[in-house]
């Protein structure tokens, strides 16, 4: 019976092609510079398209040699009644979860500071976070809420002077 | 002389000294919390400094991070929990210590040996100027370029996972200095039409998301375990640190050892603590003793810790290369301030090194105080949850991002390398090399220009260029080379046992 070779596309394989294609795609554009100004990128865009190259190759190679001893593994155990399989663990997928969940609350708190400003946008995710998401008691999730508001507003604008972003709302609405 | 002393006299003002204070407790603090560590608490104070005088700045900096390390053996020590990936050895005999009730003593070693540590490798530092001075007047453009490239290279082959990637991540961080303004010519390079990236991409916000974002999302995802391990009564402090006097050689040698790993690019860190801790072991009478509670498994990691600080600073003042994440944001700080690490600050601003000098010795003692008067406080804050820790790292960083240039755009950038650096810490990609490569990159771009410019390609032949090209390719050969010689010696052997 001849071993049928799987091969897996490696999430550092994904991430060495994505920026290959990107450094490729830059290396075009460096073409529409000056000479000057095309000479340093070129050269460094020239070094990482090599190395990313080699990475890729080598990348390729392993994965051909696990799916190679793979395939030779599942061959043996053909012969054998396979046992029920066991039950996959579900740390990968609830990580994978987790990932999606706090790109998201970081998105989200993004948006509420480009919408309305620093000053409105830390109290309203603090909340949100605290008390919506984690369940944090009242007096725990009000104390951090207020102290970290109080706190930026007295170390950015009472004792840096900084002008904090105030939100795009703020902008239409109040006069200069 | 004159200058050391001058030094220390521009530190004297209440103000410096509040912001040294408050730097200290700042870093302390960040110190114990887990999932966090000297970088982020670097990434987090930068943009706030933004505002103050250069002494004020830096001696929250430089003062609060040389505190940094003492923080985490204290965790270390009484939860045997490294607050810190270098307070690991301090773990080996430092937590035994505490199970033996011991805890007093292993702390007062602990601060006593990182004061003292901190301070040695402050005076190198302090000697190293001067002998510094003329070594830098005789490095011009083509030096400068090629010392720049070893740099990145030096820390791609030290840091985690392989080399390639290393050097990958170090040649993206040139890449991305170059976009905006060239520069030479002026014209815009990779702006894709949009107008915030003219003045390239923002420091501090690739700070902010590589070291600050991008921890916060992996503390949420793994969800960090709470310690609730009871706290030891501290007892015996005096005891530790007379161990310290009377182990004097040792603590010197360490110290040493230390400043010199501390010198080398990449080096530093977690490595300057194993190498003397295990330098203990071998000139140990008793080697037997280690790892049970040796309160000289506990000095020799400690002296080394802080004493690579003041190391580490040489080539970062002297020639702007950064060896590690701390120096690759120190420099970002400077460069805020409107100071260029490298000859023109070594030459300049004499008095303000020096003053650096004093802030590392400061710094590191008034962290000693404060860790041992108030370990059992802090050590309370180990059990702060991660579901609070995140969202108000996450506010910090995200006011860290926008408040040095104002522009909303920099809290994208931010975010999006918070993103960026979570995947590569997965996917085993150093970050510290793509900073470092960011930081140098105009630098290497402008004496490769001005090198061109005076001597052609020629510039490549100059005796201390070609020599540190050499060195730098066989750094990136070197694995190559040691895994065929390793393959013969393999061949070697089995055709030996053939015979």
């Amino acid at each position: 019976m001849s071993s049928k070779k799987t091969l897996k596309l490696s999430s550092n394989m994904i991430f060495l092609l994505v920026v290959e294609a990107l450094f490729a795609y830059l290396a075009v554009r460096t073409f529409s510079y000056s000479s000057v100004a095309a000479l340093m990128p070129g050269i460094i865009i020239g070094f990482i398209l090599l190395v990313t190259t080699i990475l890729v190759v080598r990348e390729l190679w392993l994965s051909l040699r696990k799916a190679g001893s793979d395939a030779a593994a599942e061959e043996e155990q053909t012969t054998v009644p396979e046992a029920d399989p066991a039950p996959r663990e579900t740390d990968p997928k609830v990580a994978r979860m987790r990932e999606l969940e706090i790109i998201g609350w970081l998105a989200g708190f993004g948006l509420t500071i480009y919408l309305l400003g620093f000053l409105v946008a830390i109290p309203i995710f603090m909340f949100l976070f605290l008390r919506i998401r984690f369940s944090t008691k009242w007096l725990t999730t009000a104390a951090i809420t207020i102290g970290i508001e109080v706190g930026v507003y007295l170390i950015f604008i009472v004792w840096l002077q900084t002008m904090l972003y105030s939100g795009l709302i703020a902008k239409l609405f109040i006069p200069h | 002389m004159e200058q050391l002393w001058m030094g220390l006299i521009s530190l004297i003002s209440p103000v410096t000294l509040l912001y040294l204070l408050l730097g200290v407790v700042i870093f302390m603090v960040i110190g114990l919390l887990p999932g966090l560590s000297g970088p982020v608490g670097m990434a987090l104070l930068v943009p706030i400094t933004y505002g103050l005088g250069k002494e004020a700045a830096f001696a929250m900096l430089i003062g609060g991070h040389s505190a940094v390390m003492f923080a985490g053996s204290i965790t270390a020590i009484v939860l045997g929990i490294p607050g810190t990936g270098l307070n690991v050895a301090t773990t080996f005999d430092g937590f035994p210590l505490t199970k033996q009730g011991r805890a007093g003593e292993a702390m007062g070693a602990a601060a006593c040996s990182s004061a003292m540590g901190g301070a040695v490798g402050a005076f190198v530092l302090a000697a190293a100027i001067p002998i510094m001075r003329p070594l830098v007047l005789a490095f011009g453009p083509p030096e400068i370029f090629a010392i720049c490239l070893l740099g990145i290279t030096t820390v791609a082959f030290i840091s985690k996972g392989n080399i390639l990637k290393g050097v990958l991540m170090g040649l993206v961080g040139v890449f991305l200095s170059t976009i905006g303004f060239n520069p030479i010519t002026g014209s815009l390079r990779y702006t894709f039409n949009i107008t915030v990236l003219w003045d390239g991409v923002e420091l501090i916000a690739v700070i902010v998301g590589l070291f600050a974002f991008s921890e916060m999302i992996e503390l949420f995802v793994n969800a960090h375990s709470i310690s609730d391990r009871e706290m030891p009564v501290i007892r015996g402090i005096f005891k530790g640190i007379l161990a310290v006097f009377k182990n004097w050689f040792l603590f010197l040698r360490c110290a040493v050892i230390g400043t010199i790993i501390g010198v080398i690019p990449g080096v530093g860190g977690p490595s300057a603590t194993f190498v003397t801790y295990a330098h203990a072991v071998s000139t140990s009478k008793n080697p037997e003793k280690f790892g049970k509670g040796a309160i000289e498994g506990v000095i020799a990691p400690e002296s080394a810790n802080d004493a690579k600080d003041g190391g580490a600073l040489i080539p970062t003042l002297a020639f702007g290369i950064p060896g590690s994440t701390t120096m690759a944001i120190l420099v970002a700080a400077l460069l805020m301030h409107g100071l260029d690490p490298g000859p023109e600050l070594l030459l300049t601003q004499q008095t303000f090194l020096f003053s650096l000098v004093w802030l590392v010795i400061l710094g590191g003692i008034l962290g000693a105080i404060i860790g041992l008067g108030a370990a059992g406080f802090l050590s309370k804050i180990t059990t702060v949850s991660y579901k609070i820790l995140v969202p108000v790292i996450v506010t910090i960083s995200a006011l860290g991002a926008v408040v040095y240039r104002g522009l909303f755009s920099d809290l994208i950038i931010a975010v999006v390398f918070g993103i960026v650096g979570y995947i590569m810490k997965k996917l085993n990609y150093p970050k510290t090399t793509l900073l470092i490569g960011l930081v140098l990159g105009n630098k290497i771009e402008k004496s490769l220009f001005v090198s061109t410019e005076l001597y052609g390609y020629h510039f490549l032949f100059r005796p201390i260029t070609l020599t540190i090209l050499i060195i730098l390719v066989g750094i990136l050969l070197w694995p190559f080379v040691n895994s065929w010689i390793k393959k013969l010696k393999r061949i070697n052997s089995r055709t030996d046992v053939g015979r």
